[in-house]
């Protein structure tokens, strides 16, 4: 485990402090959350801020924790820096990087406010942005309202434009969970319109309406990735001599064959028709669909659709 | 190192408690973990002092000085304001901070830990079911490759680097690092290669053995040229290449809500009819990307001009029905 500097340290505490209000008790294991650290370090860190005063000399200038079962007593009026500090230049940096990643520019007026309320005075958001950019798919909209309605629990109404659709269609959802995957953002909900749990990008998201009902949220694991291909049928699919493929493009992607032409046939996880007859349409000729039938039959509807006819 | 973890602070808490300015006598007298006169002289002290300070100001303080060796915490430019943020504001900031602290290719995890504690208004550890990967490619050594060269941008300093380009040819570059983006499950760097003299854009995940040069670090290397915007470089797939083409695509009114968020925010002709459909025009390096493009986000985008790349869509649209049309399976693809 790489070791913390003791600047860093005292960067991390410092911050920390605007927290330790008269009476407050406050859990080890989510202060520790809150900072990346260990509950060891972090209750060694904090039994270090019990040491520490505004003058020495004065019992009552000490910061007032003690570190009990897991939690921290604070038993006074802490003797200075009970407001948050502002965020250094690093700090919002970090926080405009991540920000941009749930569609937040550095012109939106959420980071105007928040650059505003707490950010070094000598730091702007433009400026940061000139030199840095984590793209995304879709707008901060439904993802805020999506991540809403994930926290309270809420039934959401949205419009929702699947792959492949001419026109989005009305859903009501519970919200289950949201993962970000290469900057695009897939929400996990249960769809009360098709009685099942559906997975939904962001982006495809046109309009959203957080209810108030609450539902019921059993428990459910977020994942870390968008789909699980080992559990999804296969297609097989034969490529041009020379057309490329990647695990990037089609997860679980495996090659089964090469001909002498230099064709390639692979095998392709897929979650639903609309998606794997368009990636194979997209190659315009120079990928066809050897099975299942299904696949095939739709890649030719979808091109005959195309054509018009 | 607890001693001077300790010491920080307690300059830290003396400072904000103070109701002037306060001296280097009397730090180094009130404030616990300076060592006294008779164990430090008094430059050693004083050095001592300026990095401490150094590493308040890391942590957003803002701490005055004048000629006389007294030292003041300016209180405005060092204590946030309350946030003015809505419930659903509060918790997206929150959320999608703690997915991207999640996320092993995220470079800024150690600031952005700060910064959400910072903003943090109780210790509630309840936050929503929200995760991220936002690279794929050896998160690890993307994440910790970014978090060098965007202290290389900060501080203008030149890196070097051995780079495999797409063509899988080696060389080594000398590269005035102007900004970084994240696209794709990728992170890129962009800066001026110093040998062609031209501004390029480099995969990260393909550059070894970086090295940022360590001489004069707080005096920096070069100067990134004002009218830079790193957005700029940020490109669809079918913008790379050698191709070079103005392409007008049309997006039917039932998809044209969807313009904006494919290519960006940009100017487009709206035109009539019910819900309108949008017109977009686009600089275009890859032809075949493009049509592909054109598939994958599907139906009703179409290609107005050059008619040329119309009826190459047109045809290759063809090629996919005679491949899928009859029972026979196994075409002679080209």
């Amino acid at each position: 485990m790489a070791r913390t500097s003791a600047d860093q340290r005292a960067r991390r505490l410092l911050a920390l402090l605007h927290l330790f209000e008269p009476d407050a008790r406050l859990s080890i294991d989510s202060l520790a959350r809150t900072l990346g650290a260990g509950e060891t370090e972090i209750t060694r860190d904090l039994e270090l801020l019990s040491m520490c005063a505004a003058d020495q000399r004065d019992p009552n200038a000490f910061v007032p924790v003690m570190i009990e079962d897991g939690y921290v007593e604070v038993f006074g009026t802490l003797p200075a820096l009970e407001t948050p500090v502002r965020l250094s230049a690093a700090e919002v940096g970090a926080l405009a990087a991540a920000l941009q990643v749930a569609g937040v520019d550095a012109d939106d007026d959420l980071l105007r406010r928040l650059l505003e309320a707490a950010a070094a005075t000598d730091v702007d958001a433009a400026s940061i942005e000139r030199a840095l950019r984590s793209t995304t798919s879709g707008g901060i909209e439904a993802l805020a309202n999506i991540t809403f309605a994930l926290h309270e629990h809420r039934v959401t109404h949205i419009t929702y434009h699947g792959v492949g659709k001419g026109i989005p269609g009305d859903r009501d959802i519970e919200p289950l969970s949201l993962h970000n995957d290469k900057g695009v953002w897939y929400l996990r909900a249960r769809c009360r319109t098709a009685g099942a749990v559906r997975t939904f990008r962001v982006d495809r998201i046109r309009t959203s309406t957080v209810t108030e009902e609450v539902f019921e949220a059993a428990g459910h694991e977020p994942s870390t990735t968008v789909i699980d291909t080992a559990s999804l049928p296969v297609a097989r699919i034969k490529l041009a001599p020379g057309e490329r493929f990647s695990a990037r493009e089609w997860p679980g992607v495996r090659p089964v064959d090469v001909a002498e032409d230099g064709s390639t046939v692979v095998e392709v996880p897929y979650a639903g028709t609309g998606w794997i007859s368009r990636q194979v349409l997209a190659r315009l000729g120079r990928a066809e669909v050897l099975s299942p039938t299904i696949v095939r039959e739709a890649v030719s509807d979808l091109a005959n659709d195309a054509l018009g006819r | 190192m607890a001693e001077a973890t300790e010491r920080i602070i307690n300059l830290a808490l003396v400072l904000a408690a103070a109701r002037g300015s306060v001296d280097a006598d009397r730090i180094r007298r009130d404030v616990a973990g300076y060592p006294p006169p008779e164990t430090q002289d008094e430059e050693a002290f004083k050095r001592m002092l300026e990095r401490d300070k150094e590493h308040l100001r890391d942590a957003g303080f803002s701490i005055e000085s004048d000629a006389e060796g007294n030292y003041r915490l300016d209180a405005a430019a060092t204590f946030a304001a309350p946030l003015q943020f809505s419930a659903a504001e509060k918790v997206l900031v929150r959320a999608v901070g703690t997915a991207m602290l999640d996320d092993p290719s995220f470079p800024f995890a150690e600031d952005l830990h700060i910064a959400l504690a910072k903003l943090a208004e109780t210790d509630d550890p309840t936050i929503p079911a929200v995760t991220a990967r936002g690279a794929d490619e050896d998160p690890g050594y993307q994440a910790e490759t970014v978090a060098s060269l965007a202290g290389a941008v900060s501080s203008a300093k030149r890196v070097s680097f051995d780079y495999t380009n797409s063509l899988g040819q080696d060389k080594h570059h000398e590269v005035e690092p102007y900004g970084l983006f994240a696209r794709d499950g990728r992170w890129y760097l962009v800066g001026r290669d110093t040998e062609i003299d031209e501004t390029r854009t480099y995969t990260v995940a393909r550059a070894r053995r970086l090295s940022v040069n360590v001489a004069r670090p707080k005096s920096p290397d070069f100067v990134r040229p004002q009218d830079f915007r790193v957005e700029t470089f940020v490109r669809q797939p079918f913008q790379y290449g050698s191709d070079d083409l103005t392409v007008t695509i049309d997006f039917d009114p039932g998809v044209a809500w969807r313009a904006d968020a494919l290519l960006g925010a940009g100017p487009g002709e709206e035109r009539d009819g019910g819900e309108s459909s949008v017109r977009r025009t686009v600089h275009v390096r890859d032809r075949q990307r493009l049509l592909r493009w054109l598939v994958e986000n599907g139906p009703g985008l179409s290609v107005v001009s050059p008619p040329d790349l119309a009826e190459e869509l047109r045809s290759g649209l063809t090629l996919a029905v005679e491949a899928h049309g009859g029972d026979e399976h196994g075409t002679d693809l080209r």
